[in-house]
């Protein structure tokens, strides 16, 4: 029995000891709005993730979990009509922009093909907008995250799905992007 | 960013002064203006009342008796620059002009002759879970006013347009007018309606009801089509040709075969408004003619309260003989009078006019 979990680890080791992702995503975030309401907000994303092979696994060698850090930078923007005396878009609009910086940590699944990563931490939200000045709170938030990783050579898909939990609020949030690995 | 730039991030005093959407120069605008009888900003509470998010509306099926478990406060996102509230979402600008709009419409009662003891506070709830059926069924977008629990319900807006309902001064007023002929008819704010459901005379006072409402919105607003700055295919301005001969279904002739009662009160309603329209537009004085239909309205429903009026399809047409016989002046009763006639013939006639 000793000598199994022994083999597994090793195993596991070898196949991919340390790896690292960067890549960019379409995000598509809810932020509750000062109304209670889920207003959407659609942007860009990056991230950062860097994982090692978990020495604790008790998978095996075809199911080798890694324990990871995770980064993500998200944008979004939103635009919402309001009454102006002018016609111009920007006078007849109102926008906001939410800006999160997350930083998670979980543990990544799966074989070489596909491998799904389970993922919570903490999560700064800053919300911008204003008409006629330009306004700005800062909140945080718990963040839980579900991703899905198909890798092609040193590229891979990334999808992902969480939400950004506080008191009074599960705000949704999804991104569909492309990344490189090594 | 520099080191004040994110002090400002965080910094947060009291607010004086409000951005809102009002009306400035008869044409919806962002305005700054203050809200004194907002206290406190952040979770929108006042004097007026207070307002909640979600919660829910429960019906006690052996009484009948409708209860509001309310929700949570409201978090409304804002900044205050050199004393002026910045809302930084859309829904705290609406937030702030509900509360302003609220505070006209009732600075405009108090310069009334009557005393409001006991309406206020009245909180609102918006996107509660409704289990009354006959309140579940609003329009995905509205505002409403539920009386018995004495509480304003707003719905977010389903299509964008740039004078939500809830920051349409009119249509606050409006809602706030359902809640003052509840006042007025049953002497409380939580007292029970003052027709039930299955009474002969509940559709023609619902319509008198809708039609009072858009009588107090054109009062405060000065706009007799106040209800088009929101919703553009509403046939509905007070100045329109509305006469009850031409509604599709009056309350005599409609037939109710649904387990909900789906009469539309609206069209007759719109008749009952444009009749008061045509005497405020001729005497132009909105505190005096509120003043009128005050006491008009407190009448009437004192007069079936005290079972002095039988009910009737028509119940709420004997609205009109009240406001007559009650008119401040002899030429304001004409002025109702000429109204009347053009407006209900062949449909009702009061007696008083006749002679």
């Amino acid at each position: 029995m000793f000598g199994m979990i022994v083999a597994v680890q090793l195993a596991s080791a070898e196949s991919n000891p340390s790896s690292q992702t960067v890549g960019v995503f379409w995000n598509e975030a809810a932020v509750e709005s000062s109304m209670g309401f889920q207003r959407y907000h659609h942007g860009i994303g990056g991230w950062w993730q860097q994982c090692q092979a978990s020495p604790d696994s008790k998978w095996t060698v075809h199911q080798p979990m890694h324990t990871c850090w995770h980064h993500t930078l998200r944008t979004g923007l939103n635009a919402q009509v309001i009454p102006s005396s002018n016609s111009g878009w920007l006078d007849t609009h109102m926008l906001t922009g939410a800006i999160t910086l997350d930083t998670l940590k979980g543990i990544t699944v799966g074989s070489r093909a596909t491998q799904i990563g389970f993922f919570a931490g903490a999560g700064l939200d800053i919300y911008i907008g204003g008409t006629g000045n330009l306004v700005a709170t800062v909140r945080p938030s718990i963040v839980t995250e579900i991703q899905i990783q198909i890798p092609f050579d040193e590229q891979l898909l990334w999808i992902s799905g969480g939400q950004r939990i506080w008191l009074h609020r599960a705000n949704p949030m999804i991104g569909v992007g492309w990344g490189t690995q090594w | 960013m520099s080191i004040t730039s994110v002090l400002w991030l965080f910094a947060c005093s009291e607010p004086e002064i409000f951005q809102t959407i009002d009306i400035v120069d008869n044409e919806y605008v962002i305005r700054e203006r203050s809200i004194d009888t907002l206290s406190n900003p952040d979770s929108m509470n006042g004097e007026l009342g207070d307002i909640y998010v979600g919660g829910i509306f429960e019906i006690d099926w052996s009484t009948g008796a409708l209860t509001y478990d309310k929700g949570r406060p409201l978090q409304v996102q804002y900044q205050t620059i050199d004393g002026v509230a910045h809302p930084i979402d859309r829904d705290g600008l609406i937030a702030f002009s509900y509360y302003a709009h609220l505070e006209d419409t009732f600075l405009f009662l108090e310069g009334t002759e009557s005393s409001w003891e006991g309406l206020l506070p009245m909180n609102t709830a918006i996107s509660p879970i409704i289990s009354d059926l006959s309140l579940a069924f609003l329009p995905m977008e509205n505002a409403a006013y539920v009386p018995t629990v004495h509480h304003f319900l707003l719905l977010t807006d389903a299509i964008p347009k740039s004078v939500p309902l809830a920051a349409n001064k009119g249509v606050v007023a409006h809602e706030f007018g359902h809640s003052l002929f509840h006042y007025l008819t049953t002497g409380g704010t939580t007292s029970e309606r003052l027709l039930p459901v299955d009474a002969e005379g509940f559709n023609s006072v619902y319509s008198l009801d809708e039609g009072l409402a858009d009588v107090l919105g054109y009062l405060v607003t000065g706009r007799s089509d106040f209800i088009a700055d929101s919703l553009a295919d509403q046939d509905r301005a007070l100045d329109g040709e509305h006469r009850a001969i031409e509604v599709d279904a009056l309350p005599a002739n409609h037939t109710d075969e649904g387990l909900l009662n789906a009469y539309n009160p609206y069209d007759l309603g719109s008749v009952f408004a444009a009749t008061v329209w045509e005497v405020a537009d001729a005497t132009n004085d909105p505190t005096r003619m509120l003043n009128w239909i005050i006491e008009s309205t407190r009448r009437f429903g004192q007069e079936i309260r005290n079972e002095q009026r039988d009910d009737d399809v028509n119940l709420g047409m004997q609205w009109l003989d009240i406001w007559v016989d009650v008119a401040p002046s002899d030429s304001d009763g004409q002025l109702a009078c000429t109204a009347i006639e053009s407006r209900w013939t062949d449909v009702y006639e009061v007696e008083a006019c006749l002679e």
